[in-house]
């Protein structure tokens, strides 16, 4: 346990650089855009009230409605989400550079790493941990920066002007943020639960390729698809072969085929790991 | 390991589960108003199984909700599981469709889509299936009846080949059993290329149970029919039971006139036609509800009134009572007529002003009400009217407790319902 | 004693090591000859199960290995295997982090000896002073048995100097220490048993003081005779 702890922080370590440069990157985007959208909008606001003769901001309002955070952030696209599809884009890329970074180079890290007195599954758990607590990092920073714009939002606008909104009202209409942040607890849950599992297809996709090089490249691509292929085989049944799976029956045939391709995963993964793997 | 690293990585650890964990335990514990509907007049018990679909527009981006006299249910307060179970509302609005989903889960599944029937001993299901022949574009077509047996809880399928027709489209309307014969009512069109219903006409087929295979067939004649410049538009008239058995099959023919109809390119108006300089609307020239007995075969047919332009009409059924219904916003106009011989039972005009409200909106069909959605200062109301005799039964308006009658107000106002519907 | 019995690797179509048997005996130095390509690395990798062999087995105090071969044996590769951004520093820290048969004090020793800057990072380290600190993490641990690929190869001679001196210290003494070269001539004097490899196979395996002294043959002479053969 302490020294999958130490690898752990090792991991998380490696990369911390490029992980506070995406939370920097998603905070000056988003806050730093509202900011901007905010104060252009205002003029816009001041530019209309003249040219309409209307004495203050009620009048506006009343004529023009108010502007609600929501369409403020739509306004400002793709500044608001760019930066989260970037972070997405970031992580799925690490989640195969976690372990091809140690093969790189003139100084192979994969040696040491592969030599250490533990178990090598110890190394697989630290790098899935990793990857884990950096999506989820994410995701309370966004928790995090919402409130945040929010208070911007209603120090910048005079109140005749604005509509109040929460966070969980936001999140749930925005087409993005309803799917990384869901209505529920338990579909939370569920969908990471469900990124967990296609984190370990990856890594044993990446495992394969390193234990059988060039075979490999067509193994692990053919077992991503097969992974692939079996999670919307319930929805191929549906819409392929007629026969009608309801709701809650192809839920629990997604959460059971899930749970599969996650314990085969693991499995061939330490299968590679400690038979197979080479340097 | 330097001691920093450890202390950053546990408060990344932490950071992660205050965030996440303090956002769902606050979302969890914040609620939505909680609105009711509650009775204004008449039994209470009227409002048993009633749901105003509503809108709750409180901060610009507004919630799906479901207010009942119990209270509301909103869409993203919902649990997961409790939302992919829920079969009945995966089946949207077909009521009768839910509930034999519900009941019969195997006999329903992938088949939800076809004319039913439920009666004390059986649900049989009937579609027309097209088979493919030489021609893949003039299929030939059969019924294939699917029979669940409730007692025994078997079930049991055949295919009765149906006759040739000229006709292009069919699709079946009604679906009645008496005996060991089941009568599959079909309506046929030929439809031009320009959208235009050429033909129509209902054929009732006896389709014996025990043969398999049609035994009789029968024209509903009601003494029309579609010919130069005329389109004749048939209906079967829309009832909350319609899978429960009826011994009769009530209609709404309307006779359009579609002559005059080609604008200055030459093509038919009456369809959005992006060249066409003056499209004008076919216009009705008659308009009746059509009964056809099952059981003689008989035909008995009454006028009803023409449809206006700024007022909606619609045409209802409930057992033995057709409902004819016509609302401009400020009243409405009733027409009660038996189902056994079309005659007018009885006619009547509600206004908002005697309903108590400002205005009239939608109006819903129940197993036995009449229901109107109605605003009066801002606030939802409903209406429920016995169709036999047009009496106001019941009226009820959407409130909510504990809160102060500004904010009562407040709120009330944030409500739009937009249709109403009866959960039996 | 480390233990090859009948170890075949295959990669693809090549067979790098065929059927290959040989001993290296705890208190010994053992030298691993061959040309590039006659599998010296791939064995040592093998022992050290870094590469899955094709047939036979390696037997390390006659068990096969396992997670304990890591306690056992020290391994140092051909390059320095730490991240290119680790300082000196760091990578003894991580070695004493992971490793419980870290000899922190003969870590530090062996920085003096090899004269190390704690504060450079990886990246900066010359060839010479990389292989030193490679070396430097296999001596520090407490191992029966010490594996070097090519501790020699590219090195300055200084720095070649400083290595050598390594063996004849009581760094050494008591350990079975494999090694792989293509330089034999340096160290001849140092080892105790040399292997000859060809193309995957032992050609000869012969005690280098025996050999002297029964037929007054050196390593080089042996290697003529198998290799021009």
């Amino acid at each position: 346990m302490n020294r999958y702890l130490k690898l752990v922080v090792m991991e998380l370590h490696r990369f911390w650089k490029i992980y506070a440069a995406l939370m920097l990157l998603t905070f000056l985007s988003q806050f730093g855009g509202l900011f901007l959208t905010l104060r252009s909008y205002l003029t816009e606001v001041k530019g209309r009230m003249y040219a309409e003769s209307l004495y203050d901001y009620a009048a506006y309002a009343e004529k023009h409605g108010p502007e609600s955070f929501y369409t403020m952030t739509s306004r400002m696209e793709p500044w608001f989400t760019a930066p989260v599809l970037l972070c997405i884009a970031a992580l799925l890329f690490y989640v195969f550079m976690i372990w091809y970074r140690d093969w790189f180079g003139k100084n192979p890290f994969v040696y040491r790493m592969l030599m250490l007195p533990t178990s090598r599954m110890n190394l697989y758990w630290a790098k899935l941990t990793a990857i884990m607590v950096f999506v989820l990092g994410l995701v309370g920073w966004q928790l995090v920066l919402f409130p945040l714009h929010m208070a911007l939002y209603r120090s910048m606008l005079p109140a005749e002007l604005a509509v109040t909104q929460s966070v969980e009202s936001f999140i749930h209409h925005h087409s993005v943020f309803q799917t990384l942040i869901p209505q529920t607890f338990t579909e939370f849950v569920l969908y990471y639960g469900a990124g967990l599992m296609t984190v370990t297809v990856l890594f044993t996709s990446v495992l394969i390729e390193r234990s059988y090089r060039f075979k490999g490249i067509a193994g692990g691509l053919v077992y991503a698809a097969a992974s692939l292929f079996a999670m919307l085989a319930p929805q191929l049944v549906n819409d392929g072969i007629g026969f009608e799976l309801y709701p809650w029956e192809t839920f629990l045939l997604l959460v059971v085929i899930g749970a599969v391709l996650l314990a085969l995963s693991l499995g061939i993964s330490r299968y590679l790991l400690i038979r197979k793997i080479t340097v | 390991m330097k001691r920093k690293r450890y202390w950053a990585s546990g408060l990344l650890a932490a950071f992660i589960i205050l965030s996440i964990g303090i956002y769902y335990i606050q979302a969890a514990s914040s609620h939505l108003p909680q609105f009711r509907l509650a009775a204004l007049e008449g039994n209470e018990a009227e409002a048993e199984g009633l749901v105003l679909s509503a809108y709750y527009n409180h901060d610009a981006l507004g919630e799906q909700a479901e207010i009942t006299a119990s209270g509301t249910r909103y869409e993203s307060e919902r649990p997961f599981l409790d939302r992919v179970g829920d079969l009945e509302g995966w089946m949207g609005s077909v009521q009768p469709i839910g509930r034999l989903t519900l009941q019969y889960p195997r006999f329903m599944r992938g088949r939800a889509f076809a004319e039913y029937l439920d009666d004390e001993a059986w649900v049989i299901r009937a579609e027309l299936e097209p088979e493919y022949g030489v021609d893949l574009l003039k299929p030939s077509y059969r019924f294939r009846i699917d029979m669940l047996d409730k007692k025994t809880g078997k079930s049991r399928s055949f295919r009765a080949d149906l006759p040739e027709s000229k006709f292009d489209s069919k699709s079946i309307i009604d679906l009645q059993r008496f005996g060991t014969t089941i009568k599959a009512a079909v309506q046929y069109e030929v439809i031009g290329m320009d959208g235009r219903r050429r033909e129509s006409e209902i054929r009732i087929y006896d389709i014996d149970l025990n043969e398999e295979k049609i035994t009789g067939s029968a024209k509903v004649d009601f003494g029309t029919s579609a010919g130069d410049g005329r389109e004749i538009r048939i209906f079967r008239v829309f009832e909350y039971h319609w899978t429960k058995p009826s011994d009769s099959l009530a209609l709404e023919v309307s006779v359009m006139d579609v002559s005059d109809l080609e604008s200055k390119d030459g093509t038919s108006g009456g369809i959005a036609n992006q060249n066409a300089t003056a499209v004008r609307q076919p216009v009705m020239a008659e308009h009746r509800l059509v009964i056809y007995h099952y059981g003689t075969g008989e035909v008995k047919q009454t006028s009803l009134p023409l449809s206006l332009p700024d007022a909606s009409q619609n045409l209802f059924r409930t057992g033995p009572v057709v409902l004819w219904t016509r609302s401009d916003g400020q009243a409405l106009d009733l027409k009660g007529y038996r189902a056994s011989d079309a005659a007018l039972a009885f006619e009547k005009k509600l206004t908002a002003r005697v309903l108590g409200a400002e205005s009239i909106g939608q109006t819903a069909i129940g197993p036995d009400r009449l229901y109107l959605a109605l605003t009066a200062s801002g606030t939802p109301e409903v209406a429920a009217v016995d169709p036999a005799d047009g009496h106001l039964a019941f009226r009820g308006a959407v409130t909510i407790d504990g809160v102060d009658e500004n904010e009562k107000k407040r709120l009330l106002s944030s409500i739009g319902v937009s249709s109403i519907s009866v959960r039996s | 004693m480390i233990e090859a019995v009948r170890a075949t690797k295959k990669f693809g179509r090549k067979t790098v090591l065929r059927n290959l048997s040989m001993t290296a005996e705890k208190g010994q130095i053992t030298c691993l000859i061959g040309i590039n390509g006659a599998g010296k690395s791939t064995l040592l990798k093998a022992i050290m199960g870094l590469t899955p062999l094709s047939g036979g087995q390696i037997r390390i105090d006659g068990a096969p290995i396992g997670k304990a071969v890591y306690e056992k044996v020290a391994f140092v590769p051909d390059t320095l295997p730490m991240p290119p951004s680790m300082t000196v520093a760091d990578s003894l820290q991580f070695m004493g982090d992971y490793y419980s048969n870290w000899n922190a004090k003969r870590a530090s020793d062996l920085l003096v000896f090899f004269r190390l800057n704690v504060s450079d990072r990886i990246s900066s380290l010359s060839k010479g002073n990389a292989a030193k600190l490679n070396l430097l993490h296999g001596l520090s641990l407490d191992t029966d048995y010490v594996l070097m690929d090519e501790p020699f190869s590219g090195i300055d001679l200084f720095s070649r100097e400083q290595i050598a001196s390594v063996f004849t210290s009581d760094l050494i003494e008591g350990r079975g220490v494999i090694l792989t070269t293509h330089e034999i001539g340096e160290i001849e004097h140092l080892i105790d048993k040399a292997v000859l490899l060809d193309q995957g196979e032992v050609r000869r395996e012969f005690m280098c003081e025996e050999m002297r002294m029964a037929e007054g043959k050196s390593v080089i002479d042996v290697m003529r005779e198998v290799y021009r053969a």
